[in-house]
């Protein structure tokens, strides 16, 4: 009872040493300020979109144009001789611009810069041409209509893999994948430094005489596996925060069913989980058998996770059904980015999320046997590193 | 005569190829200060470890007997470590980590608070209890460190270099502390070079070299067994040299101490009136002074004349 009730403490010591309640606050407070930003500023441009435009038209009678009540855009009839008055005018910013029309095929649109309307008169000049064209080949606008009417092809897709995914699910893979590696990052970075920290500040021996190293190991992988998650779910919360920003502006962003369902949070969440805690184990393994963070060699290993992981997340968004993905996302290292990939894009059956979790706890268990003999043996040398044979006759022993 | 609280009986660890720790043995018993000491790179840091279970001896065994329990080794909370290779955690306030380290050795919550604030106020740190332990100078922060190790209150206590990096105040501090733990019952084993220091603090000492036992037990019987008599400090006309009294039977050392006066070792057994006969007999002497030899002197005239010459003698 003693041996769990230290472990705790230490994952706790190890949680709260890092979390910090008013960070993590501040960080939803600055993506509501970031949302505010984005939507409010999208919202204030589509504003100004919605201005109305007083465009001047010289030889309007060569291309009458018809210009909806809807549109922003007015037209003003200008005479030819009053054309360079208005290129002056327009240069001077006192009005918007001059359509100069040439031709039936060719117009010049004076403007002070490219304006946002010039689609939309382009679709006018192109409307007003299509109907001189039409008089002339005296062809009903109903005939025309039939003729250039899209041709109508239904879609109906047979897979074997069930339900295609559109660019939203893709979005929402990315961005639970990218919450995935976040949790990879954080692990990464605060096992090196508060173990190669400890080392460095000499805070290791007193704590070895008093736990073991198993507890100890146990109790920082726990806590920083929790703290890992926690900062997850702030960014979570911040990407929430956001979307319910975009609804106040009325733009409110669609997250695809796919991630909101129970069963899928709840496997999502729980791969988050063991997905941290065996990272962390690689991790905390790692950093306990480097001396100097600044100077190792071995630090670099830890770019192979974070391969491994970029690697199987982008497999996982590109062909989230391919047989490589599949046995990715029960490979423990991988299983974190390509079965949550493959939970949010494709349906996944019982089995395989079972057995991801099965050899994820697994695996666990077996590294943090062997991260315990590696921890008690590293964290105790100073000055140099053990070598590979040493590191291997060491994870026998254990 | 106490109980005995550790038996180490024979312990040897060698790192590849050095022998760091060699046969050695002694005993320590309950209520005492035991005094390990030597000079740096003797095995004291080893023999400390290995009394931890931090390091495994090679062979040999290590038992101790607290509370009429025998066993290899005791609980977490019944030990005390003052590491010399020390540090805490220096961004995090002292009372935070004293609480910890208390938790660490099994103390509840509430009862490493209580000690802490106790002990913070008993080295008077008690408005630093909230400060990070950077902003302490470096024998406060020693003094935390040091109370980290016997804040559970431990019935063995292992302190190695705790003197270390201290100034002369600090150092009497220090050793009031340790007496004063020794006193509220916890048995001490003193691992240090300050043998001055540890003289005045140590029921026994166990003095090692090179990994090895050099001399074991009490003060006076550990300068009987070094084999020094009286310390005799001359002082005489003509600016006499050290150098000329070398050949005197009595004298185990004659060393320089400035112009005519000389410090003399005598053998253990030799008398001063004799000794002080014969040097009147080359020079006159115009002041004399004597002094017993300190353990340091003892241990230092005892390594240079090689332990060979001293036969293995009966330890109080």
């Amino acid at each position: 009872m003693r041996r769990y009730r230290i472990v705790y403490e230490i994952s706790k010591w190890e949680f709260f040493r890092w979390f910090k309640l008013k960070d993590q606050i501040l960080t939803l407070v600055i993506s509501c300020g970031i949302g505010f930003l984005i939507w409010g500023g999208i919202a204030l441009l589509g504003q100004a979109d919605r201005d109305p435009v007083t465009l001047f038209v010289v030889n309007d009678q060569m291309l009458p144009l018809t210009i909806p009540e809807t549109s922003r855009l007015t037209l003003q009839r200008a005479s030819a001789d009053s054309q360079h008055v208005l290129r002056e005018a327009v240069a001077r910013r006192e009005i918007e611009g001059l359509l100069i029309i040439k031709s039936e095929d060719a117009a010049d649109l004076v403007v002070h810069r490219r304006p946002e309307w010039q689609d939309e008169l382009a679709e006018y000049l192109t409307q007003a041409r299509t109907q001189s064209k039409i008089q002339l080949l005296e062809i009903s606008r109903e005939e025309l209509a039939e003729a250039i009417r899209p041709f109508s092809v239904d879609v109906v897709v047979e897979s074997m893999a069930g339900k295609q995914a559109g660019t939203a699910e893709k979005i929402a893979a990315g961005v639970v994948i990218a919450l995935m590696l976040l949790g990879v990052f954080v692990s990464f970075a605060y096992q090196f430094v508060t173990i190669t920290g400890e080392k460095q500040l000499r805070v290791t021996e007193q704590i070895i005489s008093a736990v073991s190293p198993q507890q100890w190991i146990d109790g920082k992988i726990l806590g920083l596996s929790a703290f890992a998650f926690a900062s997850t779910i702030t960014y979570v919360l911040s990407i929430l925060v956001f979307i319910g920003i975009s609804g106040f502006f009325g733009e409110l962003m669609e997250i695809p069913g796919e991630v909101t369902s129970l069963p899928i949070v709840v496997a999502l969440a729980f791969l988050g989980l063991t997905g941290y805690l065996f990272w962390n184990t690689f991790f905390a393994t790692l950093a306990a058998t480097i001396n100097d963070p600044n100077t190792s060699a071995r630090g670099s290993l830890v770019f192979v996770p974070v391969l491994a992981t970029v690697g199987a997340a982008v497999l996982a968004l590109k062909s989230p059904d391919s047989v490589l993905t599949q046995v990715l996302a029960i490979f423990p290292a991988t299983a974190p980015a390509a079965l949550a990939g493959r939970l949010v894009l494709t349906d996944v059956p019982l089995w395989e999320v079972f057995a991801a979790f099965v050899l994820m706890l697994g695996a666990i268990w077996f590294m943090r046997t062997a991260a315990g003999k590696i921890f008690h043996l590293g964290m105790l040398m100073y000055g140099k590193e053990p070598s590979w044979r040493e590191l291997l006759r060491w994870i026998r022993e254990a | 005569m106490s109980a005995e609280i550790l038996n180490v009986d024979a312990i040897t660890k060698v790192f590849e190829s050095v022998r760091a720790v060699d046969g050695l043995s002694f005993t320590v018993r309950k209520g005492e200060i035991f005094g390990l000491l030597g000079p740096n790179g003797a095995g004291k840091t080893t023999a400390a470890r290995m009394l931890l279970g931090i390091v495994r001896p090679d062979s040999g065994f290590i038992r101790y007997f607290i509370d009429g329990q025998r066993g290899e080794m005791p609980l977490s909370y019944e030990l005390g470590y003052l590491p010399e290779d020390r540090g805490l955690y220096k961004d995090i306030a002292v009372q935070k980590t004293l609480v910890y380290m208390g938790i660490l050795r099994g103390m509840h919550r509430e009862d490493a608070a209580q000690a802490a604030a106790s002990w913070l106020e008993k080295v008077g740190l008690t408005d630093r209890a909230k400060d990070k332990l950077d902003t302490l100078s470096k024998g406060n922060q020693q003094k935390v460190q040091f109370i980290s190790a016997v804040l559970h209150k431990p019935a063995f206590a292992i302190l190695d270099e705790p003197f270390s990096g201290l100034d002369p105040i600090n150092q009497e501090v220090f050793v009031d502390i340790i007496r004063s733990l020794r006193d509220g019952g916890t048995t001490v084993l003193l691992s240090a070079h300050q043998m001055n220091l540890v003289e005045r603090l140590a029921d026994r000492v166990l003095l090692m070299n090179q990994g090895r036992e050099v001399l074991q037990g009490t003060i006076p019987h550990l300068k009987e067994q070094a084999g020094s008599g009286q310390k005799v400090i001359l002082s005489v006309e003509g600016g006499a040299e050290a150098s000329l009294f070398g050949d005197l039977p009595a004298v185990v050392e004659a060393e320089q101490m400035g112009q005519g006066r000389i410090a003399f070792h005598l053998r253990r057994g030799e008398s001063i009136n004799e000794f002080l006969v014969a040097v009147s007999s080359r020079v006159k002497i115009t002041a004399v002074h004597s002094e017993e030899v300190s353990l340091h002197e003892a241990f230092v005239q005892f390594v240079r004349l090689g332990a060979t010459q001293h036969g293995a003698e009966e330890r109080p």
